[in-house]
């Protein structure tokens, strides 16, 4: 590493360091992954989440600036600038052409990054923008289940995965079971999803890191977007504020559904009876920046699902009442605080609060009048985090920067936690633990074309008397051979600490997280994975392939019979552990990001087994979400300027389930005299279900309102030609769903399959608003 | 276990609109090789033993092995053959007694010969019993009974209980199902049935809360909406693991046999058994009960008309 250095320090004497932000001309928005090129020193750079380089170049050079959507800019330096610079850019309406697309270079970029606009020509179901459901789409990343937003990342479990709004973790991801994701498409700045090759600031997940940038609000005008569909509608608000250089942003979307199911629930029963469901995420930030130097935020997040069942019944004076409640969600709030120290030194800290809590009560007033319930009856599983970080990140040469920093967090988890008016049980079952890491990583450019990046990572964690202390290192090889091709090899250790327990399916959430601790100690996964990289494979088309190996160990689960530990102390005895994973792959992408038609093709060719030693008598088993084959075909054409059209085609194998192969007879328990028929079943999860695919198609239409606003009606079908995707499989004696009368009907049994998600047109309305600017006035 | 019966009722039904099944398979492979061993001892009842084969998927029924020589001892001491019956029931006249162990030796029409042993556990009593008629409430506000028992146990030595609750209502004797329950001895256990063992136990007592439901409502005397309350016997079976252990893993088998779209999939998991050799399965288990004295709620003459 010395020698490396003293390489790197004798081909950068005599040039200087140019540093700044990328950022949108209008909005003032930071602009991630703009790149940056000195023509002088042929180095080139990309901007951070934090819409922040750094570059080397000489005196009379020329910086070409290009982002994709943007005009290229091309900025003249008599002599390099002693302070930063900004560079403001302007979008283009023009389509990109083949040349500034090829402009671009970042080695060390994740495989899937998505910026705000991209999703809009990824038709989703509801036309309702949703960021998780569009990275389902990229290889290696699959649903756990048809229309869920849980992620399966190469073989991993859904409570494996990082969700960083602005780099600080969120705990829950999903409304509605899975059916939404909490993040709103609206304030998203772009979207870095890394399965592997983690940078070295991310650790305490076995399987992937979907890290989200949030915008930080118009800086020059204020503006607004209000949109409702079929199932939410949502507000945003940003802009400017009395003091100069502070701007916010808020946005909120709330499910329409919930009074229409109260009202109607409460009608069709004479008020006895008020059912709704419902859902809400808030999403707010204020931006600070009294320099080019400073930057301050402060964020707040929060989101809950919530499901209420409330009766009444009257008797003359006596109005008696329950009330069954269940809430779950997350809370989050960080201040952060990014700084350009020096022309080649950038710092980040955060401090930030975090709560994830399941909350169940069932009260019941015999009287209404009455203060004191007469039953009551509550639930509350919690993971509450306080956590703080501080990272650099120093360009020390034109071919050499570094990160590091330290993270410390405290979490305490309540798991499980029951009380009724009588008794409490499990309260003094929480856990308090630390957790803590160290990082650095260095990114080392040479041979014009070629990078390396290490990043080791030192993680430690304490629950009570369990310790564990575990390097987690990180390795990238990138080998150019020429400017637009590469081949790569990566290497990436992780380390869990939490784990989750939940039940596939179940639509109320029952996602319960718990620390590692003697027993079940801290989960690992080690990936090794070689690749082809190229941003120019035929006409411009990225392409990239990648081959993988994922090892995973120490993976806690519930027992095989278990689904839930709700209100049981004795919960441990409920879980197995020490299980151990093995995921295989090829994936491939090629994207075309130019021109009329624009999209992406993805393929994944995938094998993932898992072995629990109480689980299938010990032997190896199927991963119940393994899917062979996964491919996806996106295609968007601009038709005009105000037409966009976008088509889907997604095709995967059926995931495995496990087949009968023969009944028997077993007694009745109740009158062991009777006997039953049962089935037997064969090897765990070795049959599959239908093949699944489908094709969703979606039309943007931009127009004006009567007043000037700008409009977007945004109309999509999903599955356009209703195939009837196998959801499960079930066995029976007719095609009937009903299942309780089906033991007493005669006849031979059949195997069924159940589909859920027939064809389903949607379309949402979004107006956009802005103070003193309509288009019509102009 | 928290249930959102309703909330998965409405989901239920909304997506049933929605949903459509397709056969997939109805002609499956023969799968007649196996025999099935049924043992199942129940004290004080005749000794018994069933014989049959296992079925394809889409067979009409199974068959059963009828010209097999089945010998019994007890403790060791042989007893004579078992007879045929029907349906391929053997029996002894002998009754089955807790604390004896039972060996039965089979002998197949084909000459195969294999064992078949197990023990049978000596019945533990009630110390306590009482009935609760309202203790806790369902989500529609119905306010349901609750029992309070205290059984005896061999403390630190492992037993199994079962406690069944048989209502005697206008259609007969029925099975109350248990709900809302808050008990750590059946929490522990992690099924909604009044199945458990004495893990827990801190001394030769045990106690017990069991939140039942009768599933059916009255109102009485103007009062709140409770449950139709019926006439009951409490049932205690003292069992012995295997039969724990099978009516636990006969609970999960049911539970995962069809998919419940909203309350989370199971994994297939196959039922009980605790027989194995080659072309044989099945399962010996069983149990000694006492019965309580028929327990009459306080508005049981008055509320249920």
């Amino acid at each position: 590493m010395v020698a490396v250095f003293c390489f790197l320090s004798f081909i950068s004497a005599g040039q200087g360091t140019v540093s700044g932000y990328i950022r949108d001309e209008t909005s003032k928005e930071n602009l991630i992954g703009a790149f940056i090129y000195s023509q002088s020193t042929r180095q080139g750079a990309t901007t951070n989440t934090k819409g922040y380089f750094s570059l080397h170049a000489t005196a009379g050079d020329s910086l070409v600036v290009s982002y994709l959507g943007y005009q290229a800019q091309k900025i003249f330096l008599s002599n390099p600038p002693t302070t930063l610079l900004e560079i403001n850019m302007k979008q283009s309406n023009e389509t990109l052409n083949e040349v500034e697309v090829r402009a671009k270079r970042d080695l060390v970029a994740p495989m899937t990054s998505l910026s705000g606009s991209d999703f809009k020509a990824i038709p989703s179901i509801g036309a309702v923008n949703d960021v998780i459901k569009a990275i389902q789409l990229f290889p290696g990343i699959t649903a756990q289940n048809e229309g869920s937003s849980q992620l399966i990342v190469r073989g991993g479990r859904p409570g494996e995965n990082l969700y960083l709004l602005d780099n600080i973790p969120l705990i829950y991801v999903n409304h509605l079971g899975g059916f939404y994701s909490v993040f709103n498409s609206d304030i998203i700045n772009r979207l870095d999803v890394y399965k592997d090759a983690f940078p070295a600031k991310y650790g305490g997940k076995l399987s992937s890191v979907v890290s989200i940038t949030q915008r930080e609000g118009n800086a020059e005008a204020f503006k607004g977007n209000f949109s409702i569909g079929p199932m939410a509608g949502s507000l945003l608000l940003e802009g400017p504020t009395k003091i100069k250089n502070l701007t916010y942003i808020v946005s909120f979307r709330k499910t329409l559904i919930d009074a229409l199911m109260a009202l109607g629930t409460s009608l069709s029963n004479a008020n006895d009876f008020i059912f709704f469901y419902g859902f809400h995420d808030f999403n707010s930030k204020i931006t600070y920046k009294p320099d080019l130097k400073n930057t301050f935020s402060l964020s707040l997040y929060q989101g809950d699902d919530y499901l209420n069942y409330w009766t009444k019944f009257s008797d003359g004076d006596v109005v008696s009442k329950s009330r069954r409640q269940t809430i779950w969600g997350n809370w989050m709030l960080s201040g952060q605080w990014k700084r350009a120290v020096n022309q080649k030194l950038f710092s980040e800290s955060s401090l930030s609060y975090l709560r994830y809590r399941l909350k169940y009560k069932s009260i019941y007033r015999q009287d209404d009048r009455q203060e004191e319930s007469t039953f009551d009856n509550r639930f509350k599983s919690v993971l509450e985090e306080v956590r703080f970080a501080h990272s650099y990140e120093q360009f020390i040469k034109p071919n050499f920067s570094l990160q590091y920093g330290v993270q410390a967090s405290r979490k305490t988890f309540n798991p499980n936690s029951i009380s009724s008016k009588e008794k409490v049980f499990a309260s003094g079952e929480i856990d308090y633990a630390y957790e803590g890491a160290i990082f650095a990583e260095a990114a080392i450019n040479f041979f014009n074309y070629s990078n390396l990046v290490l990043g080791p990572r030192l993680n430690g964690f304490k629950n009570g008397k369990y310790t564990s202390l575990n390097l987690a290192p990180r390795a990238t090889l990138s080998i150019g051979l020429n400017r637009t091709n590469w081949l790569t090899a990566k290497y990436t250790k992780a380390n869990q600490y939490a784990y989750l327990l939940f039940t596939s399916g179940f639509i109320a959430n029952n996602e319960i997280w718990i620390p590692a601790y003697e027993e079940a100690p801290a989960a690992s996964s080690t990936q090794y994975s070689v690749g082809y990289k190229s941003d120019s494979f035929i006409r411009g088309l990225n392409l990239q392939v990648e081959v993988y190996q994922k090892y995973l160990n120490n993976i806690t689960v519930y027992r095989e019979d278990i689904s839930n530990i709700f209100g049981d102390t004795n919960w441990k005895n409920k879980l197995v552990n020490g299980g151990e994973g093995r995921s295989r792959g090829l994936e491939l992408l090629m994207k075309k990001s130019y021109g009329l038609y624009q999209g992406f093709i993805s393929y994944t060719l995938a094998r993932t087994e898992y072995n629990f030693g109480q689980i299938n008598e010990g032997k190896t088993y199927v991963y119940e979400f393994d899917r062979t084959h996964t491919f996806s075909l996106n295609l968007s054409r601009q038709l005009n300027r105000n037409l966009l059209l976008s088509a889907n085609w997604v095709y995967q194998t059926g995931l495995p389930f496990t087949p009968a192969i023969g009944k028997k007879l077993v007694p009745n328990p109740e009158d062991p005299s009777q006997y039953n028929e049962v089935l037997i079943y064969g090897e765990r999860n070795s049959a599959r279900l239908r093949d699944y695919h489908r094709l969703d198609l979606g039309l943007v239409y931009n127009t004006l309102s009567k007043n000037g606003r700008d409009v977007t009606w945004t109309f999509s079908i999903y599955n356009t030609y209703s195939r009837q995707n196998a959801y499960t499989n079930f066995y029976n004696t007719n095609s009937s769903l009903d299942y309780s009368f089906s033991e007493s009907q005669a006849g031979s049994l059949k195997q069924y399959q159940a589909s859920f998600f027939p064809i389903i047109p949607s379309f949402t309305y979004a107006l956009k608003f802005e103070k003193g600017n309509r288009k019509n006035e102009e | 276990m928290i249930k959102f019966r309703f909330f998965f009722f409405l989901f239920f039904s909304f997506t049933f609109l929605l949903s459509c099944a397709r056969l997939i398979e109805d002609d499956f492979p023969a799968f007649d090789n196996t025999i099935v061993i049924n043992n199942i001892l129940v004290e004080g009842e005749a000794i018994s033993l069933n014989l049959s084969k296992t079925a394809s998927v889409s067979a009409k029924s199974v068959q059963f092995v009828e010209n097999a020589t089945i010998s019994l001892a007890i403790d060791g001491v042989y007893q004579g053959d078992l007879n045929y019956n029907e349906l391929g029931n053997y029996y002894s006249a002998v009754e089955a007694e807790g604390g004896k162990k039972y060996d039965f030796t089979v002998q197949l029409p084909t000459g195969k010969t294999f064992t078949v042993e197990q023990e049978l556990p000596i019945k533990k009593q009630f110390i306590s019993l009482k009935h609760i008629e309202q203790a806790h409430v369902n989500e529609e506000g119905v306010v349901e009974p609750s029992i309070l028992m205290q059984i005896s146990n061999d403390f630190p030595a492992n037993n199994y209980f079962q406690v069944l609750i048989w209502l005697k209502t206008f259609e007969g004797m029925v099975n109350a199902e248990l709900l809302n329950t808050d008990d750590i001895i059946l929490l522990n256990e992690g099924t909604p049935l009044a199945v458990f063992s004495n893990q827990l136990a801190a001394s030769d007592t045990l106690a017990l809360r069991l939140n039942y439901t009768t599933n059916s409502t009255s109102r009485f005397n103007d009062g709140p909406v409770q449950a139709r309350l019926y006439p009951m016997v409490i049932e205690l079976r003292t069992c012995n693991k295997a039969y724990y252990e099978f009516v636990k893993q006969n609970y999960f088998y049911e539970l995962s046999r069809y998919p419940d779209i909203t309350g989370g999939n199971q994994a297939a998991i196959s039922n009980y058994a605790n027989i194995f050799g080659e072309g044989i399965t099945g399962i010996a288990a069983g149990y000694s009960s006492i019965v309580s004295d028929t327990i009459f709620p306080s508005n049981y003459s008055n509320g249920n008309k």
